[in-house]
């Protein structure tokens, strides 16, 4: 129990992310301890009372876990509304669990620029308060500066880590760097910090080598994790991703500010989302840059009943084709365990490649 | 389902709206494609004839050729998860299939959020196949309620909408007719608003099966005197029916609430199946949803009261409001039980309904039955497992 240990350990209240995008400096600047579910490998029985087989499984398994108990030590809900799932699934969380605050923080969908601003402002701001309420701490400028300077630690040692990968792929197997990356979603941050800083360190420091087949990720999280072993024992190196629990996150950077225009560079900046709606970002272009430099394949990572990535596949296949790059898809659920089919699907595309 | 005398008007209504939609570009007006709960009070005030992928769908579905079109843009790469709607809608215009072989091409694209995130999504397709402007009114889910900040969160897009607007179409906003359009739709609304109350009548003259078909010109033509003659007549027929002591289901005993959307497809099975059984939808979530867009346009918050009203529709509402929707409409309607549709295209209608159930019986004592489909896609319906489930609990009345 990583996260009740951790509550122990710091006496701070669990805040917990649901499942993307708020931006954690502001929890950690009200001295609480941000932990993000978002999906888990596990079989689904509970949550079946409450949600039909037709939600994603990472909404399923979040209901799951918080329905085994798992979020007992979570003081405080925030949820975003990156799709119709997680916005259900938070009216959910408040008749399941009443005690425990539910905070939405409501991405806007807005065309004008200058509106979506003011609506994070706002949004903001009124999460700002309920997280103050809950963990009967004030939000100060100076304890964001401090805070900003922590996330900006775990920031650039992430992105270092993902640059080690790319500049030496074998230093470390897929499953290892997403379990890495994992263990940051509940772990205190300064006690993940000291943990990630040596082990990027080290791994920066061994001797680079070539390797064939090269795979660029994307889709929403790479979950089942296990999944990632496939890619390891075939021998199809994971050399960056575009996830939305990996770069689409780490590319925003920290938090400029708690202002309309920081709130909305932060939500808005970094790569382009499936989740988010933005004229500005084209995600296929960006697909097909990043597989280019990384001369490598692309894999799309996809979880069954995600509509904002299934909305998009259709194109952005046809598109990275037409462009020349070797492009595969498959669909997972959480909850799976075996992948014989996918990986016999993996092999062939690892053949074309 | 029931014939009224209105059911003629309405098909040549459709039909010649229709007929426009498809000659507009041939007469120089601009079409813009836009969602059921889009904004549309400003496109008519702009002459700009708007075309509904979410009409169209069920007409598909209603005349059979939904499966084929689904199948269409699942070879195309469409996931078989995705909304049906959204399958139909990218097959027919991949085929320019359907009744009218395709709808009339699109020279903006409008959505409101007010229903889903999928519309923001399946207009993106569009907006990229097409390279026409797509236009994004975010009217948030409202999970504290209706919020002042939520109100002027839309008042201020309608405000840009407008600057939209007369930039695509290079021409002033015509607030004087927008302001006669706000009228009529309100009209129309409120019109809705009543013709869905003889529902309450004892037996009532109109089931939710007629009301899905009549639905029709609130969605698309709400705005416009045809519609507000259109829902005068029918309430009137509606009111001379019921004089005569007309039941819509012949000898009704069981009183029922349909939630969710229809499953278009099996509309007449579904009819025929609980009026054999002497059951009677006498309201629906679904239809009443159009009642809500009513705002109270004679005053200086013209803006604000429409806000609110496109804020209002129930699969825009937190789970409390839901339940509380629903024992209030038990009440109303002297419901003897809720049928909740879980439709598997629609997540945010229907994730949660299980709880939603249980608590709604709770409270009232009143029995729910969950059916498993999907309106659009009829490879989803067995008619096998839904007989077997809607007679038990049918049978739970004549107990
Ligand atoms: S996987 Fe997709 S549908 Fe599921 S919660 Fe994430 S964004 Fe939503
Ligand atoms: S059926 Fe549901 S998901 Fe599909 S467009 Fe309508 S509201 Fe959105």
């Amino acid at each position: 129990d990583v996260v009740g240990a951790g509550k122990k350990k710091t006496g701070k209240k669990v805040i917990g992310v649901m499942p993307e995008y708020f931006p954690a400096e502001v929890i950690t600047a009200l001295d609480a301890y941000p932990v993000y579910y978002r999906g888990t490998q596990m079989p689904i029985s509970r949550a079946d009372t409450y949600l039909q087989s037709f939600s994603c499984t990472t909404t399923r398994t979040i209901l799951e876990q918080a329905l085994l108990g798992e979020m007992n030590d979570v003081d405080a809900f925030v949820f975003t509304t990156m799709c119709d799932n997680q916005q259900n699934l938070s009216e959910i969380f408040r008749k399941l669990f009443p005690s425990k605050p539910v905070i939405n923080f409501m991405i806007p969908f807005a065309s004008s620029a200058s509106l979506r601003q003011e609506h994070l402002k706002e949004q903001l701001g009124k999460a700002i308060a309920d997280l103050e309420k809950v963990t009967g701490n004030k939000f100060t400028r100076d304890n964001l500066e401090k805070s900003k300077a922590l996330h900006k630690k775990h920031i650039d040692l992430i992105n270092n880590l993902y640059a080690v990968r790319k500049n030496n792929p074998k230093v470390i197997s897929a499953y290892e760097f997403y379990s890495v990356l994992k263990a940051g979603s509940f772990l205190p941050l300064d006690e993940y910090i000291r943990m990630l800083d040596p082990v990027v360190q080290s791994l920066g420091k061994k001797p680079a080598e070539n390797v064939p087949h090269r795979i660029v990720v994307s889709g929403i999280t790479p979950e089942p994790l296990e999944l990632a072993k496939v890619f390891d024992e075939l021998e199809m190196y994971i050399v960056d991703d575009d996830l939305t629990s990996g770069t689409r996150l780490y590319s925003k950077g920290v938090l400029p500010d708690v202002d309309g225009k920081g709130v909305d560079d932060f939500v808005f900046g970094g790569s382009p989302c499936s989740t988010l709606f933005d004229q500005a970002m084209d995600r296929r272009s960006f697909l097909l840059d990043k597989a280019r430099s990384n001369k490598a394949g692309v894999v799309l990572w996809q979880i069954k009943f995600c509509e904002p990535e299934a909305f998009e596949r259709p194109d952005l296949i046809n598109y990275l084709k037409q462009n020349g790059i070797p492009v595969t898809s498959f669909e997972v659920e959480l909850q799976m365990n075996s992948f014989e089919g996918i990986k016999t699907r993996l092999q062939a595309f690892k053949e074309i490649m | 389902m029931t014939k009224f005398r209105v059911s003629e008007t309405m098909k040549e209504m459709m039909a010649s709206y229709y007929l426009e939609a498809k000659n507009a570009a041939y007469n120089n007006i601009p079409v813009a494609w836009i969602t059921s709960g889009g904004p549309v009070e400003f496109l008519h005030a702009m002459g700009v004839i708007p075309v509904y992928p979410e009409n169209y769908a069920p007409m598909c579905s209603i005349t059979r050729v939904s499966k084929d079109l689904i199948e269409v843009s699942e070879a195309a790469g469409y996931s078989s998860d995705l909304c049906s709607y959204a399958r139909t809608d990218i097959g027919a215009d991949m085929t320019q299939g359907g009744p009218i072989m395709g709808l009339p091409k699109p020279d903006m694209l409008i959505v409101g959020t007010n229903i889903c995130h999928t519309v923001v999504k399946w207009f993106d397709v569009h907006a990229r196949k097409y390279n026409v402007p797509l236009f994004i009114i975010d009217m948030p889910y409202l999970h504290d309620g209706m919020t002042k900040e939520a109100i002027n969160y839309v008042v201020k897009q309608f405000e840009s909408f407008k600057v939209f607007l007369s930039g695509v179409l290079k021409k002033r906003f015509d607030e004087e007719k927008f302001r006669e359009t706000l009228f009529l739709a309100a009209q129309v609304s409120g019109l809705w608003e009543k013709v869905l109350a003889m529902g309450k009548k004892k037996p009532s003259p109109i089931n939710s099966f007629d009301t899905f078909i009549h639905l029709a010109p609130i969605v698309t033509l709400r705005g416009t005197q045809r519609a507000v003659d259109y829902y005068t007549q029918f309430y009137d027929e509606l009111v001379e029916l019921n004089t005569q002591g007309f039941g819509s289901v012949p000898d009704e005993k069981i009183r029922l609430l349909w939630d969710n959307l229809p499953i278009w497809y099996k509309i007449k099975y579904l009819s025929e199946f609980f009026a054999k059984h002497k059951a009677a939808f006498v309201v629906s979530t679904y239809t009443n949803s159009w009642a809500a867009i009513q705002g109270d346009i004679d005053t200086d918050h013209a803006l604000e009261e429409l806000a609110r009203a496109y804020l209002s529709p129930y699969i825009n509402r937190d789970f409390k409001y839901r339940i509380e929707y629903l024992v209030k409409l038990i009440e109303e309607f002297s419901l003897d039980g809720i049928v909740f549709h879980s439709d598997r295209s629609c997540k945010p209608y229907s994730l949660g309904q299980y709880m939603i159930k249980e608590e709604v019986t709770k409270r009232t004592g009143k029995p729910g039955l969950i059916i498993e489909a999907d309106m659009n896609d009829p490879r989803v319906f067995s008619d096998a497992q839904f007989e077997t489930r809607a007679e038990a609990f049918l049978e739970g009345y004549e107990k």
